[in-house]
């Protein structure tokens, strides 16, 4: 496993390191993204998508719980289990089998936490941390389980 | 002249609903079911869970709505259905009810974007006078779109991250406040002697919107408020928070409509969705435009939920302009306005 970590003063330093992990990505990688409240979850995931091609705004998945987003390689599902906390396992099936793993989608996931036992139990991984450090820096700690 | 009969079914999200609209005028049957109660304990709608029910209810909700009293359904001339934006398993059932059903009657299909209907909706209460420009606001859109003419959209602004209602929530769960936050939030802050703080402005380019910010803000502010000592925030603070949370929101919301208005010259502005509800936003938008000529429209409320009568509504322009769709239609879950 590979263990990186960054400290970013704006929301721009945030997207340009999912620009950088980006780059890396092969197809059918699943990361995980935790963090409080404003942490810079979605916005990393901005910098993932622009880096990735996807033409025009990508915003919160909360209240839709998945987006999907066309790029020039993949196809990005930007999913969000925080309104999953107190759900039970069958409102937690997001149908995601079918698409972690495939080599034609990036899935990004924001409270990985909140979501059913097939999400939990999957590997590999990307995980990224995000941590507040005060109102504009923030600490982002990636674990890739590919390396 | 044959009378236009168009049968309209809505299975976008948590409502399974058909309508019957004679002529883009008169509504026979409007039913609607709803999923709320399955879906409220855990607060929000779930996809599965959603298709399901979707399939249970479609054909009940559909038997009722053609049982009408002397109505005979070969009389149907068209049929629409919500093609997208939505939950893809949902979206999908009502799109094979409608396939079945054209195909049956040998009669055309519509595909209906749901946030043209959503707009479409008011003209149950007003008459539309193009140019005019639409503000969408709701759970998981925030949305001003401005029409050049019937069935035109164009998106001068939406969010750069969370939707308003989204937002909205987020902070009153921070708060304590139970679920659904954003009506709870309004609720708590409707009275009218709350001394609010000035949160700070966004800078968002034209006619953009962002709550990331704000929201985060929020909840590291709220955090370090001092608690009691079961971990509650004494009442007037949580009301303080509340009423400068809505403010700081609609204002932002309503300053970018107000832009949008002026500058692209329109004579009517239209509001809809679930945030349209709101209270403070629906007191103070007449404010907004007041000495400014522009005539405002608040629908009903109704019209912020999602129901068929609106699809029937945007399908009746639809078929004046020919815009029908091919029995090989498929849904489409991310759906955009402005390629309508």
């Amino acid at each position: 496993m590979k263990t990186m970590q960054f400290e970013t003063s704006s929301p721009e330093e945030t997207k340009k390191i999912a620009s950088d992990l980006a780059s890396t990505l092969k197809g059918g990688e699943v990361i995980k993204a935790y963090g409080d409240l404003g942490a810079g979850k979605t916005a990393f995931c901005q910098g993932l998508g622009k880096a990735l091609g996807v033409k025009g705004i990508i915003n919160s998945p909360t209240f839709n719980l998945i987006k999907v987003y066309q790029g020039s390689r993949f196809t990005l599902y930007h999913v969000d289990c925080y309104r999953l906390e107190k759900a039970d396992e069958e409102r937690k099936d997001l149908g995601l089998e079918e698409v972690m793993g495939d080599s034609h989608y990036i899935t990004y996931i924001e409270w990985p936490m909140y979501g059913n036992e097939e999400l939990l139990n999957y590997h590999p991984v990307i995980t990224v941390k995000f941590e507040v450090l005060d109102e504009e820096r923030r600490r982002i700690s990636i674990e890739d389980e590919r390396f | 002249m044959k009378d236009e009969v168009i049968l309209a079914l809505e299975s976008s999200c948590d409502e399974t609903a058909v309508a019957i609209l004679k002529n883009g005028t008169e509504l026979l049957a409007n039913t609607v079911n709803t999923q709320i109660e399955d879906h409220k304990r855990f607060g929000g709608v779930y996809p599965e869970l959603a298709s399901r029910l979707h399939l249970k209810n479609i054909t009940k909700v559909l038997s009722y709505a053609l049982s009408l009293k002397g109505f005979d359904y070969h009389t149907i001339t068209h049929v629409a259905v919500t093609g997208g934006p939505g939950l893809p398993g949902a979206l999908q059932i009502g799109v094979m009810a409608a396939k079945t059903i054209a195909q049956y009657l040998n009669v055309p299909l519509i595909s209906v974007h749901h946030l043209a209907g959503h707009i479409y909706a008011n003209e149950y209460v007003t008459e539309f006078k193009y140019p005019l420009i639409a503000l969408i606001a709701s759970g998981g859109n925030s949305e001003i779109v401005y029409l050049p003419s019937p069935m035109k959209f164009e998106i001068l602004g939406e969010t750069e991250d969370d939707a308003i209602g989204e937002a909205f929530d987020k902070v009153a769960r921070e708060l304590g406040l139970p679920y659904p936050g954003g009506v709870n939030l309004d609720k708590i802050s409707r009275d009218g002697n709350i001394e609010t703080f000035k949160l700070p402005r966004p800078k968002v380019d034209g006619y953009n919107l962002s709550y990331s910010g704000l929201k985060s803000h929020l909840v590291r502010m709220i955090q370090k408020e001092p608690r009691d000592k079961d971990g509650n925030l004494p009442l007037d603070v949580v009301k303080r928070y509340a009423r400068s949370t809505e403010v700081a929101f609609v204002d932002q919301l309503l300053d970018k409509l107000a832009l949008a208005a002026k500058d692209y010259h329109v004579s009517q502005v239209v509001v809809g969705g679930g945030v349209s509800a709101n209270s403070y936003l629906r007191s103070h938008v007449k404010e907004v435009f007041a000495d400014t000529g522009i005539e405002v429209m608040i629908p009903p409320l109704w019209c912020t939920t999602d129901n068929a009568a609106m699809i029937a509504k945007a399908a009746h322009h639809m078929i004046e302009q020919g815009k029908l769709a091919p029995l090989s239609m498929t849904s489409l879950p991310n759906r955009a306005l402005a390629e309508e």
